[in-house]
């Protein structure tokens, strides 16, 4: 048996899928591609599969994690293009590799946000450099008001044709911030903004010490 | 521009395309565009086994493009309307109103408003009529195409029966019709020459004084009956060789192969026993083959063996034979829908494992034997406390029972029937049962009884709304039994449902009016506006009861005289009469009644 990691991305039509969709979409192409993974034991075996980091509906990705077990010792040399073929649209896999950490390493998430409508950069970035930005969050235990900056690790704001392009780093693990809350922000604060329509990506999963996390 | 909108609405997979399995083709390697539309939202359409048939069947010709299309969510039809976005094709996200076909699926009553909002909001004239040739040719098929009438004024033609063959026939002849530029009049005139095929424009409806149909007549050369069409080879029918796997969750996703159509059972109040007559079955060979195919290119988790009644399957043990091991080896389920209380058999659900994971359902209909033979559902009290109780010894403990209310001749004994046998079952239960720790749940359902053309009791009157809710609340207080879990329809859904099923031409102003004044998705309890549906009544001066409530002359012309299902209306007669007098009509492989069905084979033999 393997222990495996796959990198893909979630792109397109595909953005679409909840979380539990894209396990249950992966489920059946590992079936389609003949893929043998491990299924638990049980009454009702279904695979081990893992994602490392949910990630929110309509949110592309170009680096999500996904883990399973592999029935044999090696990996076919077909995997990746028997894989992708079997996939539905917008679901694409980059490379699939032996995992040795657990996802609980991930540290810190970085997205590109861009914002279309009325947005002033300059006062985005003047605001996120201040401490104390507090805003209302939700959490499984309820609303609690939390400061914004604790969640962001790194920002920058930048003019557009249509608006403003942001690109975040945030913590993830123990203090997760969706990065929702950031425009959230950016409208309670920055007089005078007017978001027609934001879509998000995320761009890259680190480990403590800022190195992209993968295996 | 879509990608816009998306974020904003509800599930917004229900309208992206791009799953594993749909069919995109070029526009310019295709001569027709087709739209197969499904007067509901995506999770209830592509549930449906018919829609998946034949989506694969139009994209199996190499000049058709066949898209789906579902009725959208008002939530994403408020902001359709919002930014002029049009119905759209999923896979190409092209506007249906610039393709040449636009065919509907009509599996229920409750979703004629939902064809009309589709039809607008694809920018098309709700009325046949109003569509010119520029429009694309709107046809429609589907169970509750035995009776058309309530929507012949807004469908171009329907397919009636079987639509495998027909449905190629009638791509041949448009791609002819384009290729002639022929007028939209001259195409419905040839394609009214199919058989099976029903152009309602070519049909004058003229009424008695009391609004019952005075006479059905054809103009032209048009048919004086419309005989459904039917498979005569069904071991050979297309079948398709993969789905569309959805990427969301739908209500029934998995495999589906249809082990059987028709029913052997007469059961007097079930429509699709009788309009799928006779019964033709595949042989397990072919259906081990489409299974192992359809679940290795789909790479669904379980199998379902579909037909009416799957437990009266003759080669069922051979086909679970022949899959059993090879399911196993993938992590396959087996599912059994649609089982008889008197032959299900625990032995296989258990080779199946199938029991703990999806329940036990039964379906007695009726409380007492007597009313039991007057609806021809050939179930003893034993036979159903006999399966209980082998479920209840194999560890089962949770059985769920379907029943009617409302049944033709029925006293409210035959109500507390319910209650004593939902009593008696957990009795059983308390004999029976290995494992008494865990309690036992009995679950109730009652539907309320909707008369439904092309069944003995098509000249039956409905319960009126205010008897079924006195027979709801009855039941209620009769049904207070530890363990046992009593749920019940909305009568007032039933009770539309009533007047549609056996409406006529005239229901259809009222149709328009309702989807007017914004009536959407009427079988959804949320969107349902029953106050609504009787203002729009009373505003076309039509009379609900008239068509839900009234017990019909023996020789009344009925809306849907002209469309013959296959069994003659004397059979129907004939169990119609057998009913009053609560005598039973033994099943088609028993002893053959006599139908009219077998007809339909040309000389062949049914299954039964």
């Amino acid at each position: 048996m393997l222990k495996l990691r796959l990198l893909y991305e979630i792109t397109g039509k595909a953005k679409y899928m909840s979380h539990l969709d894209t396990m249950q979409v992966f489920r059946r192409s590992f079936a389609r591609a003949e893929i043998p993974v491990s299924f638990t034991e049980g009454f009702n075996p279904h695979p081990y599969l893992s994602i490392a980091l949910p990630l929110p509906t309509c949110f592309e990705s170009v680096c999500e994690l996904l883990d399973f077990d592999l029935e044999s010792d090696r990996v076919s040399n077909t995997f990746i293009f028997d894989l992708n073929r079997a996939l539905p649209e917008g679901i694409t896999v980059m490379s699939v590799f032996v995992r040795v950490r657990a996802p609980k390493h991930i540290e810190y998430v970085s997205y590109d946000i861009e914002a279309e409508g009325v947005i002033d950069t300059e006062a985005v970035s003047a605001l996120f450099e201040r401490k104390g930005v507090m805003i209302m969050k939700r959490s499984k235990s309820g609303e609690s008001e939390v400061d914004v900056t604790d969640y962001i690790k790194g920002l920058s704001c930048q003019k557009t044709e249509n608006g403003a392009k942001l690109s975040v780093l945030l913590t993830t693990g123990a203090k997760t911030l969706n990065p929702e809350y950031i425009i959230r922000t950016i409208e309670k604060y920055v007089p005078e903004t007017d978001i027609e329509f934001v879509s998000y990506r995320r761009t890259e999963v680190y480990d403590r010490d800022m190195k992209p996390f993968r295996s | 521009m879509l990608s816009k909108f998306l974020p904003r609405v509800r599930k917004p997979a229900r309208y992206c395309g791009g799953e594993y399995g749909s069919v995109v083709k070029a526009r310019s390697s295709v001569e027709l565009r087709v739209a197969f539309c499904f007067p509901d939202v995506y999770e209830v359409g592509m549930s449906h086994l018919g829609m998946k048939i034949l989506y694969s069947l139009y994209n199996s010709l190499p000049y058709v493009w066949c898209e789906r299309c579902f009725a959208p969510w008002p939530d994403m039809e408020e902001l359709m309307r919002e930014n002029n976005i049009p119905l759209f094709g999923l896979e190409s996200r092209d506007s249906i109103r610039d393709f040449d076909c636009v065919a509907f699926t009509i599996q229920y009553e409750l979703c004629y408003t939902n064809i009309l909002n589709m039809l607008d909001l694809a920018g098309l004239p709700v009325k046949s009529k109003d569509r010119d040739n520029s429009c694309p040719l709107v046809i429609a098929g589907g169970p509750c195409t035995c009776n058309p009438e309530p929507i012949a004024d807004f469908i171009d033609l329907f397919v009636i029966g079987e639509g495998e063959e027909v449905s190629v026939e009638l791509m041949e002849l448009m791609k002819q019709g384009k290729q002639e530029d022929i007028t939209k009049s001259e195409l419905l005139r040839r394609a009214s020459e199919l058989e099976g095929v029903y152009v309602p424009s070519m049909y004058t409806v003229l009424y008695n004084d009391d609004g019952t149909v005075k006479s059905v007549t054809p103009s032209g050369d048009a048919k004086n009956i419309i005989t459904k069409r039917i498979i005569t080879d069904f071991d050979n029918v297309y079948y398709p060789d993969s789905f569309v796997v959805p990427s969301t969750e739908v209500i029934h996703d998995r495999v589906m192969v249809e082990v059987q159509r028709g029913c052997i059972r007469g059961c007097r109040f079930c429509q699709a026993g009788h309009t799928y007559r006779p019964i033709r079955e595949k042989k397990a060979a072919t259906l081990a083959r489409q299974a192992k195919t359809l679940a290795e290119n789909t790479g669904y988790e379980e199998i379902s063996l579909t037909s009416l009644s799957t437990s009266d399957y003759k080669q069922l043990k051979e086909l679970v034979d022949e899959l059993i091991d090879w399911c196993r080896e993938r992590h396959i389920s087996i599912a059994l829908p649609s089982q008889r209380a008197d032959n299900f058999s625990m032995e296989l659900m258990q080779r199946l494992q199938a029991v703990r994971r999806t329940g036990l359902t039964f379906a007695p209909e009726a409380g007492t034997q007597r009313l039991r033979d007057v609806i021809n559902k050939n179930i003893t009290e034993q036979d159903l406390l006999n399966a209980c109780a082998i479920a209840f010894r194999a560890g089962y403990n949770s059985v769920k029972l379907y029943f009617m209310i409302g049944l033709p001749t029925e006293t409210d004994e035959d109500l507390e029937g319910i209650a004593t046998l939902a009593q008696k079952v957990l009795y059983t239960w308390r004999e029976s049962s290995v494992k008494k720790t865990r309690g036992v749940t009995i679950t109730i359902g009652t539907a309320s009884f909707v008369p439904k053309p092309g069944t003995p009791f098509q000249w039956c009157a409905q319960d009126s709304l205010e008897e079924l809710k006195r027979k709801q609340s009855f039941l209620v207080s009769k049904m207070k039994i530890k363990n046992v879990t009593f749920n019940y329809h909305d009568a007032e859904v039933s009770h539309l449902e009533g007047v549609m099923a056996r409406g006529d031409r005239k229901i259809s102003d009222v149709i328009e009016l309702a989807w007017r004044k914004g009536v959407r998705f009427d079988a959804w309890d949320e969107h349902f506006r029953p106050s609504f549906w009787r203002e729009c009544f009373a505003e076309a001066n039509l009379d609900m009861n008239f068509y839900a409530c009234r017990e019909r002359e023996k020789d009344e012309v009925f809306p849907w005289e002209h469309i013959y299902n296959g069994v003659t209306r004397e059979h129907l007669r004939k169990e119609y009469d057998r009913a009053m007098e609560g005598i039973v009509s033994p099943d088609c492989r028993t002893e053959c009644s006599m139908c009219g069905a077998m007809e339909l084979l040309g000389g062949g033999m049914c299954d039964a």
